[in-house]
């Protein structure tokens, strides 16, 4: 069953990221659907917010490729819409990362 | 370290590979690295430079080089059409986590985005095909870059990584403090395995009646041939091997079962539906082990072993993910498992073994007939070649037959592209093994397909003196997809029939001593010839046109129901 997901990447940015992780979707098939891309409260760190439609298996499968990207330093998802304050994989990133 | 003050950024680039302890550079000149060539020529060539004859030679002769080695392979090219010849050898190395550094010039940093003579993007070009890559414009983030290269090469699951510099750095002065990298904050190479997850794997392997190990190169890259060979004699595991896996348990092994796979060896893909526990061991769950999956492994308890965490659940979903370095996670298994025989259940890939034997080894392997079985000339080089003696592949038929036929000793005495199946690989893979591993015999079997897409490099081998025995198998075909056509496509042989040239000519012309058989009779003075030549030599085999390589998984047919010969009901 195809599920919208919101996918939260947070990695040190340099050029060629973005185009790293767009490729990795790509590469599964997928369309990006929305896509945002910020500075993190830690400079040098990007957050980078995605949406893709898919399943559970290959959105699986994708965080843990965007995950181990070397730049990467968290990658998880969410059924989208579950956008209530953070959740606590967020919570932990913002703690290891600040 | 060298603490002389601002040198030049490819002065920089020399003194950090060697500090890097790169002793070798496969490579190409052009524009854009012309610097840097200059500063090996300055330093008196103290790396030894291989000049290949294209620049996709240069890349499978690094792999080469790293595949027999397990150190880093270092490549060097030019920019834009030297880099986008990389990309073929990239893409094998990603696929085979071989641990390549490529170094690749780019046109001057104010020029970039500007369709500047010779600019490719090789930033965007690579990203999908390597494990990671970095552009460098400015001299500042050169030293940092390189040691990051090579230390996201070598770790974890190593991979290739291209380091693309624009031709300004090279030629900007800096200050060289060069630090070998020990680590980087988002990256974390060596991921500790959970010991209740080993204990549990070895509470299941006790308790399992019709366990197999499944291995794959992950076991040669971490260095666990022997933890392996401990493990599966303690606990009593038939094993067998993936195609990349193959020498790191010898072949007479009296548990090694053989090869997984499309053409592997018919009891393991047999048995595997019958097994009760797969354990499997830095291996990837290739569709060409497990064909369909829905039907790959019905009646067992899967525990996948693997360094990487995203290759768990990615094709097969295990029942116990166990994440972790190979060597590191069987040395606790070995710890914990009980000693076992499972006699009944080895009885019984005995037995389909005879099948086997009876039914496709002993034809392959016949000395008697007129024509020249390709299995049958490889077991007699298996048994005439010393026993360190490194084999290097090309892609088909004949890597097939290399792979069931050829009896491995040597962990990493095995070369072939596995993921990619790339022809062409043989040859330069060959040479880089050669250069790694002087003092071991070397030879690279190829078809005539595969040979003409990188015979060039025959020249490589004469101006550098690399010793390598070069085999063509001729059956003057395409001879895997002409096997596919006769089984699948009712003989319609579509662009497979070659028209070759005279290779022993073309080889001579270019230097190589050069001897042609084409009758089994010759087979063991043909073999006779390449033990006493002094130095590089290639012999062509003439082989029976129309082989086969059994047994055989036909596409979406479960492993279980392997084909031992043509079955002609459900031939097209």
């Amino acid at each position: 069953m195809k599920n919208s997901y919101l996918v939260t990447v947070y990695a040190h940015d340099r050029i060629g990221l973005l185009l790293r992780i767009a490729q990795l979707v790509s590469r599964k098939n997928l369309n990006i659907e929305r896509l945002t891309l910020h500075e993190s409260a830690v400079p040098g760190v990007t957050w980078i917010n995605l949406v893709v439609k898919t399943d559970s298996h290959t959105i699986h499968t994708l965080v843990k490729q965007l995950e181990k990207q070397i730049e990467v330093l968290q990658a998880f998802h969410v059924v989208e819409p579950v956008r209530v304050g953070f959740s606590e994989s967020e919570q932990k990133t913002r703690q290891v990362i600040s | 370290m060298s603490d002389s003050n601002h040198i030049s950024g490819a002065d920089a680039i020399i003194l950090a590979l060697q500090a890097e302890g790169v002793e070798t550079l496969f490579g190409y000149p052009g524009g854009a690295i012309m610097p840097l060539y200059d500063a090996m020529f300055r330093f008196g060539n103290q790396i030894r430079h291989v000049l290949t004859r294209h620049e996709q030679g240069a890349i499978h002769a690094a792999q080469g080089f790293a595949r027999v080695s397990g150190k880093t392979g270092v490549c060097i090219t030019t920019s834009g059409p030297g880099a986008t010849n990389l990309l073929t050898g990239l893409a094998d190395a990603f696929a085979d986590s071989t641990p390549v550094v490529c170094i690749t010039g780019q046109v001057n940093a104010r020029l970039i985005g500007s369709d500047a003579f010779q600019e490719a993007d090789i930033l965007g070009l690579t990203t999908p095909v390597t494990k990671w890559n970095i552009r460098i414009t400015s001299s500042a983030d050169l030293l940092q870059g390189l040691s990051q290269a090579f230390y996201i090469a070598r770790t974890g699951r190593p991979g290739p990584v291209v380091v693309d510099i624009a031709k300004n750095v090279l030629l900007e002065k800096i200050h060289f403090d060069y630090q070998i990298c020990a680590g980087m904050p988002s990256y974390h190479p060596e991921p500790v395995p959970d010991d209740k997850k080993i204990r549990r794997a070895a509470d299941w392997i006790n308790q399992s009646e019709r366990p197999i190990l499944f291995w794959g190169q992950g076991v040669l890259l971490s260095d666990a041939s022997n933890e392996l060979r401990l493990l599966i004699d303690k606990a009593g595991l038939p094993a067998a091997s993936t195609l990349l896996g193959l020498s790191a348990i010898p072949a007479d092994h009296p548990l090694n079962m053989g090869m997984l796979g499309m053409h592997g060896n018919y009891a393991p893909n047999v048995l595997s539906a019958k097994a009760d526990l797969i354990v499997a061991v830095g291996m990837r769950f290739d569709d060409r082990v497990t064909s369909d999956p829905s039907t790959f492994l019905p009646n067992a308890r899967v525990i996948h072993i693997d360094i990487d965490a995203s290759e768990h659940g990615k094709v097969m979903q295990p029942h116990l993910a166990v994440v972790g370095d190979a060597a590191r996670v069987l040395r606790s298994l070995i710890d914990y498992v009980e000693p076992a025989l499972h006699e009944d259940w080895v009885a019984e890939f005995r037995v389909l073994q005879e099948m086997e034997t009876d039914k496709v080894m002993n034809s392959d392997l016949s000395l008697s007939g007129e024509q020249i079985q390709m299995g049958a000339i490889i077991r007699r080089l298996s048994e005439r070649f010393p026993s360190n003696t490194l084999v290097v592949t090309d892609v088909g038929q004949h890597q097939m037959k290399v792979a069931r036929y050829y009896k491995f000793n040597t962990p990493r005495s095995m070369v072939t592209s596995g993921g990619l199946g790339t022809m062409g690989f043989g040859l330069p893979a060959a040479i880089g093994a050669k250069i790694a591993c002087p003092d071991q015999p070397v030879l690279a079997l190829i078809g005539d397909g595969g040979f003409q897409m990188t015979m060039q490099e025959i020249m490589t081998i004469v101006q550098e003196k690399t010793d390598v025995k070069v085999i063509v198998l001729n059956n003057g075909f395409l001879g895997m997809v002409r096997q596919w056509q006769e089984l699948f496509f009712a003989k319609r042989y579509a662009s497979t029939e070659l028209l070759n040239p005279d290779f022993v000519k073309v080889v001579d012309a270019m230097g190589l001593p050069s001897k042609r058989i084409s009758t089994s009779r010759e087979i063991d003075s043909g073999i006779d010839w390449l033990l006493a030549s002094n130095g590089p030599c290639f012999l062509e085999v003439v082989t029976d046109p129309e082989e086969n390589v059994f047994p055989m998984v036909p596409p979406g047919v479960p492993v279980s129901e392997m084909w031992l010969e043509k079955n002609l009901t459900l031939i097209v």
